[in-house]
């Protein structure tokens, strides 16, 4: 007999199970998994992410987690949570949630306890509708009533109008990031790249301690002049650098976009087509490129300004962004979302940025190459291994162009759900 | 082919099918479902299944299937894999 072409799949399966009875042998209690319920063969993805830590946070704000994991293969982003209750109390309680809460229906929560899952028929409940028409899903999956196309568009329909507020979708733009894969040298959920200092779990970590500080920005007051907003900012981020080291243990994983992010949604709270009112606020930037002593550079972007006049992501910030961020916002929005494009899009952003982490490995000509690269492999899904291994041969890891991705992503869905 | 022991493949996870295969004194293949569609889908199910085990030369078994939504290729496979585990 073939090995069915899906047998990891289906093996990961029964690994999950096994895996869900032992720990609910070694606790005694009911064990809670989480999981997107996205169809298609990507089921990595910021969308299922976003799902998934939402949930996470309300159950852990609600019930008494006595232990938590999670798992990225084949079956996709799985989180487990053991849960000090009674099992049928907990899956009514997961019932509820399910139904109440917009995002629901994008998340099944299953509990697992003495061999099987607890089934909502048992608890008197009804079988999950379908996204798309209402009808029980599980009809409309074995008819395959509905295109997968047309399930996936519902499905983020679904997601985006449960993000709440901004921060929602800065939450959903960085996990996107994240969970990206392949990233050409960046850390994936499935490889750490090039980095020996850090995984996926080092960047989740990272964004669940930045994000609460990115509510404070409404808060700072317009009634006064940018630079002391901008000085405002800076006080904001380095707080938020000190809350990023501390998950991480000292590792950078979201300096950039800390930075990126505190700019941006200040100047789209000085003006919502916020280019100009960005340039306004990146002003005292400039001070720092003329207090810089060419002789003794103080950090790596300052040895870059010297040597190459690249003002790095300062520089960028102060033109507002442009023109890449235009060129790069037209072209997510001229396909629907999909892995692929997602791909396509920060391939298409690695091509044109003057990424500070390449040039400082490879100088201005390393840049160059890498762009060149990056442009080559745009739209040519075949040749993305090669480019991954290229990266990985040159040590080349974009840091700059992801934050810059998922800048995009936040500007495209805030538009999206009119939230600016 | 008779099945000889009880063998297991699937799950009882969405969108999978958990299969029992078991020796039936009978010496026939006899099919117990469960299945959240069986109403809509019960007798589709079952000729899947019948079909998958006389593929593979099974004359005679007890064959239990909780099934949970699972799609015909998944079906296939979990049948076929519990067959294997009988070797
Ligand atoms: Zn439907």
């Amino acid at each position: 007999m073939n090995p069915h072409p899906n047998h990891t799949f289906l093996q990961a399966k029964e690994d999950l199970v096994k895996h869900k009875q032992a720990l609910f042998t070694q606790y005694e209690k009911p064990v809670l998994s989480l999981q997107a319920n996205m169809v298609g063969e990507h089921k990595l993805s910021g969308w299922s992410a976003w799902v998934i830590i939402t949930f996470e946070k309300l159950i852990q704000s609600s019930m008494k987690v006595v232990y938590k994991e999670r798992i990225f293969n084949e079956l996709g982003f799985i989180s487990l949570l053991v849960i000090d209750d009674d099992p049928s109390h907990l899956k009514q309680a997961c019932i509820q949630l399910e139904e109440t809460k917009t995002s629901g229906r994008c998340i099944d929560l299953d509990v697992y306890a003495k061999g099987r899952n607890l089934s909502r028929y048992d608890l008197g409940f009804d079988e999950r509708k379908c996204l798309v028409c209402d009808e029980m899903a599980r009809v409309c999956i074995r008819t395959q009533k509905h295109t997968q196309k047309e399930v996936i568009h519902a499905y983020q329909q679904c997601l985006i109008t449960s993000f709440q507020s901004k921060v929602d979708i800065v939450h959903f733009a960085l996990l996107s990031e994240c969970m990206l894969t392949p990233k050409f040298g960046l850390v994936t959920p499935r490889s750490s790249g090039i980095h020996q200092d850090m995984n996926i779990h080092t960047f989740l970590k990272s964004i669940d301690a930045i994000l609460p500080y990115f509510n404070e920005v409404e808060f700072i007051s317009l009634d006064q002049n940018t630079h002391e907003i901008f000085s405002q900012l800076r006080l904001l981020g380095q707080r938020m650098e000190n809350a990023m080291f501390e998950a991480t243990q000292g590792v950078n994983t979201h300096k950039g976009a800390i930075f990126l992010f505190l700019m941006v949604l200040m100047a789209q709270r000085m003006s919502p087509s916020f280019t100009s009112s960005l340039i306004e606020l990146a002003q005292p930037l400039l001070e720092d490129f003329k207090q810089m002593d060419p002789h003794h550079p103080q950090s790596e972007g300052e040895r870059q300004f010297h040597q190459y006049q690249s003002q790095g992501v300062r520089g960028w910030v102060l033109k507002g962004g442009e023109p890449l961020l235009s060129n790069t916002l037209s072209f997510y929005a001229s396909q629907p979302d999909s892995h692929d494009h997602q791909v396509n899009t920060l391939l298409n952003i690695m091509s044109q940025c003057e990424d500070s982490t390449i040039i400082k490995k490879r100088g201005w000509e390393g840049l160059l190459d890498f762009q060149a690269h990056a442009q080559a492999a745009m739209n040519h899904p075949e040749s993305w291994f090669d480019f991954e291994q290229y990266c990985l041969d040159h040590h080349f890891s974009a840091g700059g162009s992801a934050d810059i991705f998922a800048l995009v992503l936040y500007l495209h869905y805030s538009k999206e759900r009119n939230l600016l | 082919m008779n099945i000889t022991q009880t063998t297991q493949a699937g799950t009882l996870e969405s969108n999978d099918i958990l299969v029992t295969l078991k020796p039936n004194p009978e010496g026939t293949i006899e099919i117990h479902l469960q299945s959240v569609v069986l109403k809509q889908f019960g007798k589709q199910i079952k000729a899947i299944i019948l079909s998958t085990l006389q593929n593979h030369g099974i004359t005679s078994c007890l064959c239990e299937c909780e099934d949970k939504g699972a799609l015909d290729h998944v079906i296939i496979a979990r049948v076929e894999s519990a067959i294997q585990r009988q070797l």
